[in-house]
């Protein structure tokens, strides 16, 4: 895999830019064919000065050959806190000869604060060259220096950023001083490295990249990535080692230590609240149920409090705090209450992200903290940003990747849990009568677990009744129906679940055709997944097991109405693979058709070779799907 | 149709006597204020307003000058989880110089549980309002409210001070929002020197409409003077439910606007615009836009090329397609029709789309068209209300190009379109020309449909047992643009792809768009397929829509409250031949229907039937509506309709074997 990235040592480095010929013949013509921008050259220069300070140097030319590439590159978004600054941002544009045509003025740079709903000093400078319409090909000339004193935080460096667009050279080095070490990470990647008296010199280079697609149903995982940390950082006025999973630990606890006293009002609520439970995991649902009652989700991170959270004090007092001071908060109710719990930090998104590639290499990439409190037989997980979530249901965020669990100076790398397909469940079981105009009656009765629970519950607790309906009638596939009755009922367990009883009049749900009805039997069960073949497929196949791992069944019972007898019903149809099965089965009674539809999909990591045999699964469901069962009249 | 839209837009006062606006202020919760009546506010939904009020009053400061001033204050109740997000508030302002910036005074935020009968209060204290400096001048303050759970009530209160100018009237007052409201009361007194039009919306009855002469002091004893004070009040206010097909939400919102008229002082007196005639002179005048269409030589490398053309519709059309591939256009829309720069656009070869529309305007002129600018407003902007000749309704510049007894209005910034077309942003109903005299009010109407003409031909391949066919589909207006501007946004590969990933039942093969460059022509697409089934059976269901069904009813409610714009007309035909494979004979077909909307309004026409040599099966289906806006009376009927295409384009042509 890595002999695709050819490998070019250069060592001539700090020229500026203004002494390259950017002039577009000079692209070769193999790196044109496909290709909407090419990358002319992207130098990114990272040097440490000292224990607590680094610079990232950036230059970089890239040709826009149409709007698709202008629309990605014509504006730069340079994200800073009060940890970093930028400075020295220039740019220019340079006609297809390589000629100047406009430099970058103050004016074009614009500074945004980032805040939104919460209150950060997050801001980000918008550098626009859009301000004009330049002939294409034209070519972007950029250069910016940024100073960093988050030096528990390094850079990483991902070349391939881009689709469709090629790569003449783009590279990466580090600098650092003598006595300061850092680590790196590789990923299908190589470079040369330099060790003198004077410090380390390092240096990555990729080159003649041609355009590439990302592949969906992909991690992606063969372009090359380079991850660095830091042997050692110093934020603001703590400071310390960074190499290993105890590192990262004993900052976060450092930083927040001292701040987890609860006062004592809030201690003697919580007993009233409590009451004389003695089962260990009713306390700890009771504990999470009051810290949910008493607080909501409000982010305040300023300056060091970007790590550091609020004073549990403080959150008992106002009732609201970030992850961070909640979860501290959580904490200190437990331990209140004799229940140990950890915080543990992690990376938190809708689609699991492998974080295997960092299982050896300690870093902080994380954005959230949960807690975690263990068990004799198993470990519980709190979200204590959620007002609504039970105790220890994890849904998409959080579930199946890894943590850092935190105690004291100790850190350990841990699996949050992983949800079978069973777990993420939705039954959907449907009585169908049709009436003699042409309408259906539809009485469903359902069962949605897991993260199939996940949209109804936010809908149930969110939002008006009549939204709920509207909701409901929008999520039906079935074109012309009304919501009768609907009556939707959640059990908060640690996998929730919604009970829903709908009544539905299907008006015109069947067709008549002379003296036939045709019906589609899977009353708009869909999966409807497209996927489009590729040529040269390079990755596995990965299912996401946030959004692909679940499991359907369908039962519907269809009354045949009086007069009326089978005429045609689809074939039956069992699928089996490695990443899922899809079985329907119709069972013909005298006045009765039963459907049954039974789809599982199983989330992870599969070989190349499946990728195919996922496609044909996504088609050969949407046709079953829409096939139609025919009832003729009894002559 | 006019009259009905104007009747919605006054609001009647209608008195509801049981009811009596509650005397309260902040920080004067009573127990009772926690108990909420279904029968009167929807208490399904997350939070409700209790009470929103309004007070603005003008005042003359030494440094400042002219001023108004207004204290708001909100309460809510609190009453899911998902609403706790309300306690955190953030009040936007602006700050240049002293004389140039808003004063935010006064800011109070507190919350009020009530537990086991004992009413707490946590009020939030001055270091917790917190301050973001957002961009250039405007900043934002930032509170969020302790102790909020639910069944909490909140409430804050603030006063702004702004000085007074053309942009800086009093900020609308919305009755309505996205939570239910109890009672929202607005009062502004205005001092007889200062003149301003007051302009109500909405979709709600006014509680209470009162205004009274009264003597009013603004701090300056040379000022104080005598006034009117005018009360605005509503109660039970349902939250504002959005629609599909609507023109933008703001046109339906209940809400009363301000728009400063005239100031006449001792010493200075202006009109600002009162009659259509006076926008037209003002417009006429204004450096930012009149004027812009008089100096124009920075346009001569333009004009020059097209002097020579004697046909002047061949010259209109070349000059409108040259502009329309020369300028690119920024995106956003704007807020005003006013622009600079115009040179500087024209070097850019880059400018927005009013700006390239007034270099469009003064070169045609300079061509000796007999051209005008026409002003509108786009339909996210809002409807423009005939009865208020206000600038700030408009915010779009397009051409009015008379030849002879025919007549052009004109985007040239826009893309896709055809020459004569407007975009659909523009399809907003009435307009105005500025012109020599007195301006004209116009009503745009759509010169073209969305228009789609397919049709198919079908055969059974015996080999495969699978039908094949060849489609080909003619795009016309709208359907034309919307196809023209997709493929623009990517690549025409990009295009085929989605068509083919949508298409589940057949396979596409050989895709071809013809005339994507010719914007004067209409689009045709053509391809190849292959229905994925065999049809092997004894029997054959077939669906002969392989294309162009509807097969959802974008009206799911049964009812609505406001009315359907779909802008422009639609049409949409399809046609197939299909051949009876060898060996079958047609079992069943489906049932003809020809229906109309009343006045014949819309049209669902539906035929099927076998041609002389009774070996092909022809079955057309025409869809139409021919109004661009359905009202609330015709709802139920156009829903109707939509149910029955999607019912018929659900129906199945059955074949059998021959001899069974």
């Amino acid at each position: 895999m890595k002999s695709i990235f050819l490998l070019i040592f250069c060592f001539c480095i700090n020229f500026s830019f203004a002494q390259i010929d950017l002039n577009v013949k000079l692209i070769p013509d193999s790196l044109l064919k496909d290709a909407d921008a090419v990358i002319r050259y992207h130098k990114t220069a990272f040097e440490i000065l000292e224990v607590g300070k680094t610079v990232t140097k950036v230059n970089y030319a890239v040709t826009i050959f149409n709007e698709r590439a202008a629309d990605e590159h014509n504006e730069i978004v340079l994200y800073y806190d009060k940890f970093s600054k930028f400075k020295d941002i220039e740019a220019k544009i340079l006609n297809s000869q390589g000629q100047v045509l406009k430099t970058l003025k103050k004016a074009d740079i614009t500074d945004y604060g980032l805040s939104g709903e919460f209150m950060t000093d997050n801001r980000a400078k918008l550098v626009s060259l859009d301000k004009k319409a330049y002939s294409y090909p034209y070519t972007l000339v950029l250069s910016y220096e940024e100073e960093s004193a988050k030096t528990l935080f390094y850079p990483a460096w991902n070349p391939i950023e881009y689709e469709n667009t090629s790569i003449i050279s783009s590279s990466f080095e580090v600098r650092s001083p003598a006595g300061i070490s850092y680590r790196k990470k590789e990923v299908c990647l190589s470079g040369v490295k330099y060790s003198h008296e004077k410090g380390i010199y390092e240096r990555w280079e990729i080159a003649n990249i041609k355009p590439k697609k990302f592949e969906s149903f992909s991690e992606n995982e063969q372009y090359p990535e380079l991850i660095l940390g830091p042997d050692f950082y110093k934020m603001d006025d703590y400071k310390g080692p960074a190499k290993t999973w105890d590192d990262i630990a004993s900052f976060y606890t450092l930083v927040n230590a001292g701040r987890d006293k609860l006062p004592d009002l809030t201690k003697s609520k919580l007993r009233e609240y409590v009451g004389n439970e003695t089962d260990k995991r009713k306390i700890i649902e009771k504990t999470y149920s009051f810290m949910q009652s008493h607080t909501r989700y409000f982010l305040i991170a300023l300056g060091i409090g970007g790590w550091q959270a609020l004073t549990v004090e403080e959150v008992a007092n106002k009732g609201y705090g970030d992850c961070k001071a909640l979860t501290n908060y959580t904490i200190a109710l437990l331990k209140e209450m004799g229940i140990i719990a950890y915080p543990a930090l992690i990376y938190g998104n809708k689609y699991s992200i492998n974080m295997n590639k960092i299982a050896d290499f300690p870093v902080s990439k994380f954005n959230h903290v949960i807690a975690c409190v263990p068990l004799a037989s198993d470990t519980l997980w709190l979200e204590c940003t959620s007002q609504t979530d039970p105790a220890g249901y994890q849904g998409s965020f959080t579930s199946s990747r890894k943590a850092l669990l935190i105690n004291g100076k100790k850190g350990f790398l841990v699996n949050t849990k992983s949800y079978k397909p069973e777990e993420n469940l939705q039954e959907r079981n449907a009585h169908v009568t049709f009436n003699e105009n042409g309408d259906a009656d539809i009485q469903f009765n359902s069962t949605y677990t897991g993260i199939q629970h996940d949209l109804r519950s936010t809908y149930l607790e969110g939002k008006s009744k009549e939204e709920l309906k509207k909701f409901l009638s929008e999520n039906l596939d079935l074109p012309n129906s009304e919501l009768i009755k609907f009556d939707l009922k959640l059990d908060k367990k640690i996998i929730p679940k919604i009970n829903e009883n709908l009544s539905i009049n299907a008006s015109r749900y069947y067709s008549k055709s002379g003296n036939r009805i045709f019906f589609k039997p899977s009353l708009g069960a869909s999966f409807d997944i497209k996927g489009k073949t590729e040529d040269n497929r390079e990755t596995r196949l990965y299912l996401n097991n946030s959004t692909l791992n679940f499991k359907d069944i369908d039962n519907y019972t269809f009354n045949i109405p009086l007069g009326f007898k089978i005429e045609y019903v689809p074939k039956n149809l069992s699928l089996s693979n490695s990443f899922g099965s899809f079985n329907v089965n119709y069972a013909l009674k005298e006045n009765q058709i039963i459907y049954s539809r039974i789809l599982t999909v199983k989330g992870g990591q599969y070989s190349k070779s499946e990728v195919e045999k996922w496609y044909t699964f996504l088609k050969e469901i949407r046709k079953s799907d829409n096939q139609k069962a025919v009832l003729i009249a009894a002559k | 149709m006019k009259s009905f839209l104007f009747s919605l837009i006054f609001i009647v006062s209608i008195f509801k006597l049981n009811a009596q606006i509650p005397k309260t202020e902040f920080g004067k919760i009573i127990h009772s204020d926690f108990i909420l009546d279904p029968a009167k506010v929807d208490t399904t939904a997350e939070a409700v307003v209790l009470f929103d009020k309004g007070e603005t009053r003008f005042i003359v400061d030494d440094q400042r000058g002219i001023c108004h001033e207004t204290e708001y204050f909100i309460r809510k109740k609190i009453l899911k989880k998902s609403a706790l997000e309300l306690a955190t508030i953030k009040i936007p302002y602006y700050s240049q110089s002293f004389e140039n910036s808003q004063i935010l005074t006064n800011i109070k935020a507190a919350s009020y549980n009530l537990i086991n009968g004992n009413l707490t209060k946590e009020e939030v204290r001055k270091k917790d309002i917190l301050e973001e400096k957002l961009q250039n001048s405007y900043f934002e303050k930032k509170i969020s409210i302790p102790n909020v759970q639910v069944n909490s009530i909140i409430e804050y209160t603030y006063t702004v001070q702004t000085p007074v100018g053309v942009e800086n009237n009093p900020r609308t007052w919305y009755f309505q929002g996205e939570h239910p409201v109890l009672w929202s009361t607005y009062q502004i007194t205005i001092p007889d020197w200062i003149y301003y039009k007051m302009i109500m919306g909405g979709y709600q009855p006014l509680f209470e409409n009162k205004s009274e002469k009264i003597n009013v002091n603004v701090g300056d004893s040379k000022l104080n003077t005598v006034g009117m004070k005018y009360l605005f009040i509503m109660n039970d206010i349902p939250a504002f439910k959005d629609e599909d097909f609507i023109t933008t939400e703001k046109d339906f919102t209940a809400k009363i606007e301000f728009e400063l008229a005239s100031v006449s002082l001792p010493n200075f007196t202006k009109s600002f615009t009162l009659t259509w005639a006076d926008l037209n002179r003002t417009v006429q005048n204004s450096s930012y836009f009149g004027e812009k269409l008089k100096r124009n030589s920075y346009l001569k490398s333009i004009y020059s090329q097209f002097k020579d053309i004697k046909d002047p519709k061949e010259k209109l059309e070349k000059v409108y397609y040259y502009f329309q591939n020369y300028f690119s256009s920024e995106d956003d829309l704007s807020n005003t029709i006013y622009v600079e720069n115009l040179q500087k656009s024209f070097d850019n070869k880059k400018g927005s789309n009013n700006q390239i529309n007034m270099m469009f305007i003064s070169t045609l002129k300079e061509l000796d068209f007999e051209v005008t600018p026409v002003i509108l407003s786009t339909r996210t902007h809002g409807k423009v209300n005939e009865a208020f000749p206000l600038l700030r309704k408009f915010n779009y510049t397009v051409a009015k190009v008379k030849i002879g007894e025919e007549m052009f209005y004109l985007d040239a910034a826009e893309k896709d379109l055809k020459m004569g077309m407007l975009p659909k942003f523009c399809l907003n109903g009435t307009a105005f020309e500025i012109n020599e005299n007195n301006g004209n009010i116009i009503q745009i109407i759509p010169t073209e449909k969305k228009r789609i003409f397919e049709s198919v031909r079908l055969n059974l391949d015996k080999n495969s047992n699978k039908f094949t066919g060849k489609y080909e589909s003619f795009l016309y207006g709208y359907k034309a643009v919307e196809v023209r501007s997709e493929i623009r946004g990517s690549k025409l590969e990009d295009y085929f792809d989605k068509l083919k990933k949508n298409s589940s039942e057949i396979t596409i093969k050989k895709p071809e768009i013809l005339n994507l460059n010719d914007n004067n022509k209409n689009l045709t697409l053509k391809f190849d397929f292959e229905t994925n089934d065999e049809f092997d059976q004894d029997i054959i269901y077939l669906n002969p829509f392989f294309s162009g069904k509807i097969d959802k009813n974008p009206f799911k409610s049964a009812d609505r409250k406001f009315p359907v714009d779909f802008a422009y007309p639609t049409e949409f035909t399809y046609k197939i031949d299909i051949e009876i494979p060898e060996g079958y004979e047609v079992e069943t077909l489906p049932a003809n229907i020809n229906m109309f909307l009343p006045e014949k309004i819309g049209q669902f026409a539906y035929a099927v039937g076998l041609d002389p040599t009774k070996k092909i099966i022809n079955l057309m289906s025409k869809f139409s509506l021919k109004n661009t806006i359905y009202y609330g009376e015709q709802y139920g009927d156009l829903r109707e309709l939509y149910n029955r295409v999607v019912q018929k384009h659900g129906e199945q042509i059955v074949l059998k074997k021959k001899n069974l």
